[in-house]
């Protein structure tokens, strides 16, 4: 690990000021920052502490929303009882992200900007995503990675996104506030994230010298959950995660979203599915159909096929779960 | 009277011929049936609370007045030639305060094969220099200013690849491991040719099982310090006479200048048996720096060159005769023995061992590859060996229509077939009836059925069932001394280590119950190469067996000195006296009763010492066996397999601590579990870096995917094997598990997964194999 200067910082003001040096880092939990830095992955000359922002770890329930800070932590979010009840998805993605001592240091916001868990990003490899020419997993080991928007032409890297909350949020419509020294910005979730490009080797959208202040909850669905496929019984990454909420008007599905997470380099919605549940009662969805649908634009690599088979049975569980 | 006697012993597959020193008579065995006080009552561990609390001293833990720490500079190759080596940037930065490379330390490691910093470089993580500083950080600085120009030459990363002939050769010794002289080890009984001509049903199969990594909780590494020409070497191992050794003789020096010291120990499993070179470079370091210096392994370095369970291919084929008997085994196996690893993993030994069977071949060959070299894992060999056997068998029942334990029952062996002796004891029948009583299941539903044990929606449940053969007889040399103090107290000296198996609790228990003293007077001295005489390592599931009967021999001799000289003090002759909790006592009388102390108090400082030592093997040969039960459901839609209830029941003789033998059973179903369904090494085949070197990439089971398992041994004293009736029991559990799971998800799916780890991919990738075939067939 490098040496490095230690400023704290007690708003995100004064946070997006201290990131205005450009070697400077956030660090909140630092379940994720930690470890990139003990790997040299990044090696930041300065870490902005802004654990000590109280107001940042808050959850605040208004008339139509429900806004969390970004200081949060998942544990925090799981013994939520608002969060369990009505945004019953975020909670289940919290619950099954990491392991206990990670979800009582890592925070929501810190969540959403972990970086790729790709074993060739996180070692000493030149890799695309880390300014190199070469993605190594798209010919070496790809077990675990991307099923979709894997042509070079849509992302050079293959790399699965690994945040559960993020895939939970996106189903259930959220927004994320940031804020820079000059502003603050208040965008769709599915806005955070972007296929990275040549010229920005990012999955996010947000500046460099942004801080994310909170994550807010739009009314809530009549009904929500995630689950997660993972090589063990906890602790892993997801191997494919799906969150999903509807809205029912006279028992029949009038609103669908459809998330997936680590199937693809970013959270993505599967908007034909979306489209297709519309009309049905949760009890009589089509399920083979909808999974047909689900996988129709898959394109695995070389060693990971299974996930499109997985995709499809976690998704017939889902539906299942979302009828009962 | 001293005598010199030859004796076999058997470690870990291999049976070799051991001198052993022969003086007193041994004690009487405990028979069968033997009231104890102490021996078969579980207790707690006697070093549980320095444990729990951090009071216990760790390798990790040790730090010393001026300690230096140290890092090594490992090869980014995966075969290379180093060109040039330049430290002198390195030098020069401050609080560097040592460097050793090839440049200035020239020691002999791999005879004739690798210098302890060779030029020639043949795994990613070979050594290439090492660092002393002020701290880590530093010393991890100074490397990357370590100047190397390498030639990188062809590495070969896989043991397909590295058998092919034609291969690039990777190591001066020739790819695959040489036996008499011809490529690989082949074992022959009977004619399988005979064998296979002579069955009515045959099966066979190609079995894949994945390289697997110890992940002890404490890594490997050692503290090393100099006091003039002696060395004194702190080191996380599992042989600390065998670190003397190896340390002496690399640094040449007398065995009496190298002290070696191991009090506590986070956890070996085989890895820490042979001595890796960190002891050496940390030596090294320090005598250069004349200071202290601390060398420990971090997580990926010990998951990259610190020892592994070495992949295996196995091409297994098995006969029988329509009414079940068993007419042949035919097997051939490779196993990767990494790049340094001079010994094959004995896979071949459940094919030779486990059934009743005329006529077996077996081919094993030891592969080298440029990668992190092998080291024991638990069973090494076994409990590869066995997945592929049982499978085959399970199989075979499958294709007879015969339920599974009925076949082991018609094809059980009670004789040794290599010897044609008896075995000292043999309960693998008891085994499996007791298995099939915990798992609480009718024998007719191991019968391959698939679904018929029912369905939770996707997940479709099934029951395995697969055996265990190894050995765990123990042998000498093992010694060991009583100390009686002048206060009543009493130390257990023995020159080996606990390497966190409990072994200070169950040899107290032994030396308290001989002795006839409270548990808690007994003080076990152990971990010091310095105190006490020596110690075998702790592998091999030999230190029960092999120490016990020493320890016991001792607390015998100390409790007849001291029952003599009570004698004198008491007037009475010494037969007619008793030791009882830690009282002398007149047979048959109360009055007259002196506690131990009086009795000492009278003779001053006198210290008595008993003498023991581990007596000669019988010629029969020991072996321990068990049965395992696996319930499984197995997710058809997702691929996830979830192991419900494992019951073992092995025979490894008599329990000295049941609390203890629980924790080896529970650990050991937990490690078989990870290799049978999680746990893998993954290696990039375009570099032949390890790409899941941490404990968050590589997958060992957690706490919520334990199972609920319920142990148990049959507990019969071999008292043919030893005095005190045990065999080891450290790796038996291990072993049949992930042949029991893998058993378990064919009866639940009707699919046989010949791969492990039976991860998601592989579970639907065989599923969706078999799927077409079906589909296949019914187009046909």
């Amino acid at each position: 690990m490098n040496r490095f200067e230690y400023a704290r910082a007690g708003s995100p003001e004064e946070a997006a000021a201290l990131l205005a040096d450009e070697s400077s880092r956030i660090i909140a939990g630092g379940t994720d920052l930690l470890p990139l830095m003990k790997e040299s992955i990044t090696s930041p000359a300065q870490l902005v502490d802004i654990s000590l922002w109280l107001k940042g770890r808050e959850i605040v329930q208004g008339t139509e929303q429900l806004e969390i800070g970004a200081l949060v932590t998942l544990s925090e979010i799981v013994r939520n009882e608002e969060i369990g009840t009505q945004y019953t998805a975020l909670a289940d993605a919290c619950g099954l992200a990491a392991a206990p001592q990670l979800r009582n240091m890592g925070t929501i916001g810190g969540n959403l900007l972990q970086a790729s868990r790709c074993a060739y990003f996180r070692g000493p490899y030149d890799c695309w995503l880390k300014g190199g020419d070469t993605c190594f997993a798209r010919e070496g080991e790809n077990e675990q990675h991307s099923i979709f928007l894997t042509s070079p032409e849509q992302s050079m890297c293959v790399s699965a996104h690994p945040s559960d909350p993020a895939t939970a949020l996106l189903a259930l419509g959220a927004r994320v506030r940031y804020q820079t020294a000059s502003s603050q910005y208040d965008v769709d979730l599915g806005d955070l994230y972007k296929l990275p490009t040549e010229e920005q080797r990012s999955m996010t959208t947000i500046p460099r010298d942004a801080v994310i202040t909170g994550v807010v909850l739009p009314a809530k669905p009549t009904k929500s959950l995630y689950r997660k496929a993972m090589p063990r019984a906890t602790w892993s990454f997801a191997l494919a995660g799906i969150g999903v909420s509807i809205t029912l008007e006279r028992g029949a599905i009038a609103e669908a979203r459809l998330a997936l997470g680590g199937v693809a380099p970013i959270p993505i919605r599967a908007e034909a599915v979306e489209q297709a549940m519309l009309g049905h009662a949760p009890g009589e969805l089509p399920a083979e159909d909808l999974a047909g649908l689900l996988i129709q634009d898959a394109r695995p690599l070389s060693r990971n096929g299974y996930k499109v088979q997985l995709l499809m049975g976690l998704f017939k569980q889902v539906l299942r779960d979302l009828a009962s | 009277m001293t005598r010199v006697i030859k004796t076999k012993v058997e470690i870990e597959g291999r049976v070799h011929e051991e001198t052993v020193v022969v003086e007193e008579e041994e004690p009487q065995a405990w028979e069968e049936g033997h009231q104890f006080s102490l021996v078969g009552k579980g207790v707690n561990r006697v070093d549980g609370r320095e444990r729990v609390t951090g009071a216990a001293r760790y390798t990790y833990d040790v730090s010393l007045p001026g300690m230096l720490s140290a890092a090594i500079l490992r090869s980014p190759h995966a075969h290379a030639r180093i060109v040039s080596i330049d430290t002198s940037r390195a030098a020069k930065l401050p609080g560097i305060r040592a460097i050793v490379s090839r440049e200035n330390a020239d020691v002999d490691w791999f005879k004739n094969v690798a210098k302890l910093f060779d030029s020639t470089l043949r795994f990613i993580g070979d050594d290439v220099a090492a660092v002393a500083a002020d701290d880590l950080d530093i010393a991890h600085d100074a490397l990357k200013l370590i100047d190397v120009e390498y030639e990188v030459l062809p590495a070969v990363l896989t043991i397909e690849e590295a058998s092919r002939p034609g291969a690039p050769e990777i190591h001066p010794q020739g790819n695959i491991i040489l036996h008499n002289g011809h490529n690989g080890e082949l074992f022959t009984r009977g004619s399988v040719e005979k064998g296979f001509k002579a069955a009515e049903v045959t099966v066979e199969g190609t079995y894949r099982t994945s390289t697997q990594m110890h992940n002890s909780l404490e890594t490997h590494g050692s503290v090393a310090m100099w006091e003039g020409e002696e060395l004194t070497i702190w080191e996380s191992t599992q042989y600390i006479f065998g670190v003397r050794e190896r340390v002496a003789r690399a640094l040449e020096m007398p065995l009496s200048k190298v002290r070696v010291i191991c009090e506590y120990m986070g956890g070996g499993f085989g890895s820490k048996g042979s001595t890796f070179k960190q002891p050496v470079i940390a030596a090294l370091l320090a005598r250069l720096a004349k200071r202290p210096v601390k060398l420990m392994l971090d997580r990926r370095e010990e998951n990259t060159l610190a020892g592994n369970r070495g992949e295996t291919l196995q091409k297994i084929k098995v006969g029988a005769t329509r009414d079940g008997l068993l007419t042949a085994i035919d097997l051939e196996a490779m196993t990767g023995v990494g790049i340094y690893a001079s010994w094959a993993a004995s896979v071949s030994g459940p094919a030779q061992e486990l059934y009743k069977c005329e006529n077996v071949r077996t081919l094993t060959l030891g592969v080298r590859t440029n990668m992190g070299s092998q080291a024991a894992f638990r069973a090494p060999g076994y409990v590869e060996g066995m997945f592929a056997l049982e499978s085959a068998i399970d199989d075979l029942c499958a294709k007879l229509e015969m339920d599974p334990l009925e076949f082991r029952r018609k094809n059980h062996s009670d004789i040794d077939q290599g010897s044609g002796q008896n075995y000292s004891s043999k309960h693998l029948l008891a085994c499996y009836d007791r298995a099939l009583e915990l798992i609480g299941m009718e024998a007719e539903s191991l019968l391959p059925t698939p679904g018929s044990l029912g369905a939770n929606g996707p997940w479709l449940r099934g029951i395995g069932l697969a055996s265990q053969t190894w050995g765990g007889g123990g042998g000498p040399p093992a010694h060991a001394l009583v100390r009686i103090n002048p206060d009543g107290s009493v130390e257990v000296q023995c020159g080996m280590q606990d390497i966190g198996t409990g072994t200070k609790t169950a040899l107290s228990q032994i030396a308290a119950e001989e002795l006839g003293v409270p548990l808690e007077s007994i003080r076990f001295r152990l971990g010091d190469t310095q105190k006490g005489p020596f110690g075998p390592a702790s592998w091999g599931s030999i230190t029960t067996p092999s120490v016990g009967p020493a320890v016991r021999m001792a607390a015998a001799d100390a409790r007849k000195q001291l029952l003599e000289i009570a004698s004198y003090f008491m007037e009475t002759p010494a037969p007619s006296l008793q030791l009882v909790d830690g009282c002398i006592t007149t047979e048959g009388r109360q009055q007259g009763r002196k506690a131990l102390s009086e009795i000492l108090d009278e003779i001053g400082d006198y210290m008595i010492t008993g003498k023991g030592y581990r007596g000669p093997n019988p010629t029969e040969p020991i072996r321990t066996w068990g049965a395992q039960i696996a319930e499984v459901e197995v997710n058809v839609e997702t691929g996830q397999v979830r192991v419900l209830r494992i019951a073992a029941a092995h025979d490894v003789g008599r329990v000295i601590n049941p609390k203890g033998l629980a924790s080896q059973f529970y650990g050991g179903i937990l490690q078989g579990m990870g290799f049978g369904i999680t746990e893998e090494r993954v290696v990039d085949k375009a570099t032949g870096r390890v790409l899941n070197a941490s404990l968050d990439e590589y997958k060992i089971p957690t706490i919520a995917d334990v199972p609920v398992m319920i142990v148990e041994a049959i507990g019969k004293a071999d008292t043919l094997a030893n005095h005190i009736g045990a065999k080891g029991s450290g790796e038996p559990p291990i072993i049949p598990t992930a042949a029991a799971i893998a058993n378990a998800v064919f009866n639940a799916t009707g699919v046989r997964l010949k791969e492990l780890p039976m991860t998601p991919r592989r579970v639907l990738e065989a599923l969706a194999a078999a799927g077409s075939a079906h589909e296949g067939a019914k187009e046909a």
